[in-house]
């Protein structure tokens, strides 16, 4: 049986890695005033930054529609026995419901649909589990249960210097009261399988302080998963450069001093993804991926 | 009474006598022994702190309907307890509490009663400080208690309390020699000067050697004085609530000059308060009326006050519209200013600070704080202030932010006197205090929050900037009157003629590499003068994120932390 994987433009993977393993995506839709692309394949989250900046306007995005939905399940059917569609959270995103909708319109058409609970590198790194297991010839039925399960292991942790993006966007949970204005604190925020919302955990004074926490939580990850065997996935996703480079650095050499087997992906966020964080965003996605694969 | 019978028994009315010239003397010695205070800085005065503590334990001894010994001393004790202010005053209230328990079911008091009461109090007075110092009141206290104790046989109770004082007296000149600090500076310690001046005045007030209080012949001298004439008759003050943003002050003093003299308006974007002089309160309170809501409506005919009068309420007015310059409106008239947000926060912990300056205490609401305490510096609250801020809290479990080491003592006495469960997180300083909110966590264990806390706080630096008030010699400085003064973690570390020639110092002196840098500016400095000192961290290191707020701190030009 010929499995076809679909995601959507919000998994922030790496193109290479998206050719590498055959994945496709629908794109959501970025707004910003009057101008409207196409995530990612209309424009780059460079130009997406830099538009904004310019426009000095909070940029809105929306969903996929049903039918671009179904003309991309159309295409794929021609090529696959089945198709497995992953997409970004149900709670942050209608993505799933457009998707959900094409399906009951195509009965005949083989598809399982699934929710990533996660969104941006969180969402990819299921999405590369899905193909690898494609590509070891494992059930589809296994495969679907294993994704699943993997879901739970999933767990982002982000910062900003400007909640302001993610306040309007309405994707964070009661920040007002988590964050003043009298006094410049950063948020470290958290996204995982239990999440119904971006959720503040932590407050932090000063860039150090914040990513001092969030490598403690790579400490975190790494104690709890110490039984399991397997290879470690790292995601690095950020918005701009410039917010990003001095953390990255600590990351990254934190990871090395684990001694550890792993791999690491990083990328942009993308258009959609930043819009809801804006440019100042950076993060990291901890998961075992090698868990699931027997390597 | 007889003054050339000899005295053996001190009644009630010879006790109350002895400390109504207790504290006629304090009094008198006030700014004498505050100019004993080694740290020129302007906060913390023993002497003030020691009278005032006094003043309510006396306050409290008025009060007691008995003429028993034991009654009057434990409402002395009691009355010092909640009124103890400083260090110097907690001390205080110790060794007072000394006396207290010495004269348990006495009736009177007799030599032996009084060596007991002298020996009480330097052992309660040693038990009450963690880690004792030689060369302080302590001292002091302890010397007069060993010679009282070699007394035994003097009866005459004047005679007893006579070489008491000599003992006292000869300890006092030795604290030099005791404590460098104090050789240095070429002074005695400030709070041995206070309690030998307590023990003369209680020796003077028992003989009846003291000089009656003259504050109402005084008064009837000036009265005399009030017929000079008045061109504007009513003194004139609203506060008015801004109903409209960009209100302008200078408009509204334009408006309302030539309706009278002695024209302050001083205020924000929310709050305006107007004092004049003039003939018209009405229309001066109808023009305000234009720019918002009226409160504290006060309006004296001041034909009627007598010249004393006016000239302190005047002078109390112009401190009042100085503090209020530079737009940083305090909370008037309030000593505890419960946060907003605290109620619907609905945590198990309460978190009560001591803070001066608006923007600081807007800062450490927004980071958690249920109450402030209006103190720190120049004002150290009293141990009662603590108890009836902890009485306010809804929570059972209180955490208190002294934020200056000389209230510290106060809030940890308060915290012994409640009933709630309460911590204070040994802060000493505005900075300190903020890095430990951050810590907050509402269902950790009281224990467990406070050694998170602290240890938060032990990677804080801060930075002081003040002027001196007085000459003086510590640390090697040799410290002229108005130096500015730069102070880390509590010790002076550079002295100066400008802030930013101090502040420069200290900054090559302590850097190290720390990269967050917070510079909170109070009366006396501005945004731009910030921005100054701004750039001289950021010489040290492009890394280091430093931010600016205004603190609006009295006293305090600049509070900085690093990080």
């Amino acid at each position: 049986m010929k499995i076809g994987i679909l995601t959507d433009s919000t998994c922030d993977l790496p193109e290479n890695i998206l050719e590498e393993y055959n994945i496709e995506f629908v794109p959501l839709t970025v707004r910003i005033g009057e101008e409207q692309y196409k995530d990612k394949t209309e424009i780059t989250s460079q130009q997406f930054f830099k538009r904004i900046k310019q426009a000095d306007v909070i940029p809105s995005t929306s969903q996929p529609s049903a039918g671009e939905f179904e003309q991309k399940y159309r295409e794929m059917n021609r090529q696959y026995d089945h198709i497995l569609s992953i997409h970004l959270s149900s709670h942050l995103s209608g993505t799933k419901q457009s998707a959900q909708l094409a399906i009951q319109k195509n009965p005949d058409y083989n598809i399982t649909l699934i929710d990533s609970k996660s969104a941006s590198m969180g969402l990819g790194f299921l999405v590369i589990l899905a193909a690898k297991l494609v590509d070891k010839g494992l059930e589809l039925e296994n495969i679907v249960d294993i994704i699943k399960k993997a879901r739970e292991d999933l767990e982002i942790y982000l910062t900003v210097d400007d909640l302001s993006y993610l306040q309007k966007g309405g994707r964070i949970n009661k920040a007002e009261s988590f964050i003043g204005n009298l006094i410049n604190l950063k948020p470290v925020l958290k996204l995982d399988f239990n999440s119904t919302s971006v959720e503040p955990i932590d407050k932090v004074r000063g860039r150090k302080n914040t990513h001092q926490r969030l490598l403690e939580f790579l400490d975190d990850y790494l104690n709890k998963n110490l039984e399991s065997p397997g290879q470690y996935w790292f995601g690095f996703l950020y918005g701009e450069e410039e917010y990003a480079a001095n953390f990255r650095e600590k990351f990254n050499s934190k990871i090395e001093e684990a001694n550890i087997r792993h791999i690491y992906y990083e990328n942009n966020v993308g258009p959609v993804i930043g819009s809801h964080t804006g440019p100042t965003v950076y993060g990291i996605i901890l998961f075992k991926g090698g868990k699931y694969l027997d390597e | 009474m007889a003054q050339n019978e000899e005295i053996k028994v001190i009644n009630g009315e010879a006790f109350k006598n002895m400390c109504y010239g207790a504290l006629n003397r304090l009094e008198d010695q006030q700014s004498y022994i505050d100019s004993l205070n080694v740290f020129p800085v302007p906060d913390g005065d023993t002497g003030t702190n020691m009278l005032l503590t006094f003043k309510e334990a006396v306050e409290n001894l008025d009060k007691a309907k008995s003429e028993r010994i034991d009654r009057l001393t434990q409402a002395l004790s009691k009355g010092a307890l909640m009124g103890a202010r400083g260090n110097s005053g907690v001390i205080l209230s110790q060794l007072l509490r000394g006396f207290s328990e010495a004269n348990k079911n006495n009736r009177v008091m007799r030599n032996d009663d009084l060596i007991n009461s002298l020996s009480k109090a330097s052992k309660i007075a040693y038990q009450g400080v963690l880690k004792p110092v030689e060369g302080t009141i302590l001292t002091v206290a302890r010397k007069a208690a060993r010679r009282a104790e070699k007394l035994e046989d003097e009866k005459n109770i004047e005679v007893f309390l006579e070489k008491v004082i000599e003992t006292a007296h000869k300890a006092l000149n030795k604290t030099p020699d005791q404590l460098p600090q104090l050789k240095e500076a070429g002074v005695v310690d400030a709070g041995g000067q206070g309690y030998l001046t307590i023990l003369e005045g209680m020796k003077a007030g028992l003989t009846g050697k003291v000089e009656v209080r003259e504050e109402v012949k005084e008064k009837r001298e000036i009265k005399e004085e009030v017929a000079e004439e008045l061109k504007y008759g009513y003194c004139t003050q609203t506060l008015i609530n801004v109903k409209e943003q960009n209100v302008n002050i200078d408009e509204i003093k334009n408006d309302i000059e030539q309706f009278g003299d002695s024209l302050m308006v001083v205020g924000d974007d929310d709050i305006i308060k107007v004092h004049i002089h003039t003939n018209h309160p009405g229309i001066i309170l109808e023009y305000a009326l234009k720019t918002g809501s009226l409160r504290d409506i006060k309006i004296d005919n001041m034909r009627m006050q007598n010249a004393e009068m006016r000239k302190k309420h005047e002078e109390e007015q112009k401190e009042d519209f100085e503090q209020l310059k530079d737009e940083s409106t305090e909370d008037y008239e309030e000593k505890l200013i419960k946060s907003a947000k605290s109620e619907q926060l609905d945590r198990k912990v309460g978190i009560i600070a001591v803070a001066k300056g608006k923007g600081i205490k807007n800062i450490l609401m927004e980071l958690g704080v249920d109450l402030i305490i209006d103190g720190g510096q120049s004002m150290n609250p009293s141990i009662n202030d603590f108890v009836e801020a902890v009485e306010q809290m809804e929570q059972e479990k209180v955490i208190i932010f002294p934020n200056n080491k000389n209230i510290i003592s106060a809030a940890q006495q308060a915290s012994s006197l409640s009933d709630k469960e309460i911590k204070v997180v040994e802060t000493k300083a505005i900075p300190e205090a903020i890095a430990a909110l951050l810590v907050f966590n509402d269902n950790k264990e009281l224990d467990e929050l406070r050694s998170s806390m602290e240890e938060e706080i032990s990677y804080v630096k801060t930075i002081e900037i003040t002027n001196a008030v007085k000459d003086s010699k510590v640390n090697g400085f040799e410290i002229n009157e108005d130096d500015v003064i730069g102070i880390v973690n509590g010790d002076i570390r550079a002295v100066g003629n400008s802030e930013i020639e101090v502040i420069s110092d200290l900054i090559d002196e302590v850097w190290e590499d720390e990269d967050l840098i917070t510079i909170y500016y109070g009366d006396g400095a501005s945004q731009q003068d910030a921005e100054e000192i701004k750039k001289k961290f950021q010489a040290k290191s492009k890394e280091a994120e430093v931010e600016i707020y205004k603190g609006g701190q009295p006293l305090y030009p600049y509070i900085i932390s690093m990080e």
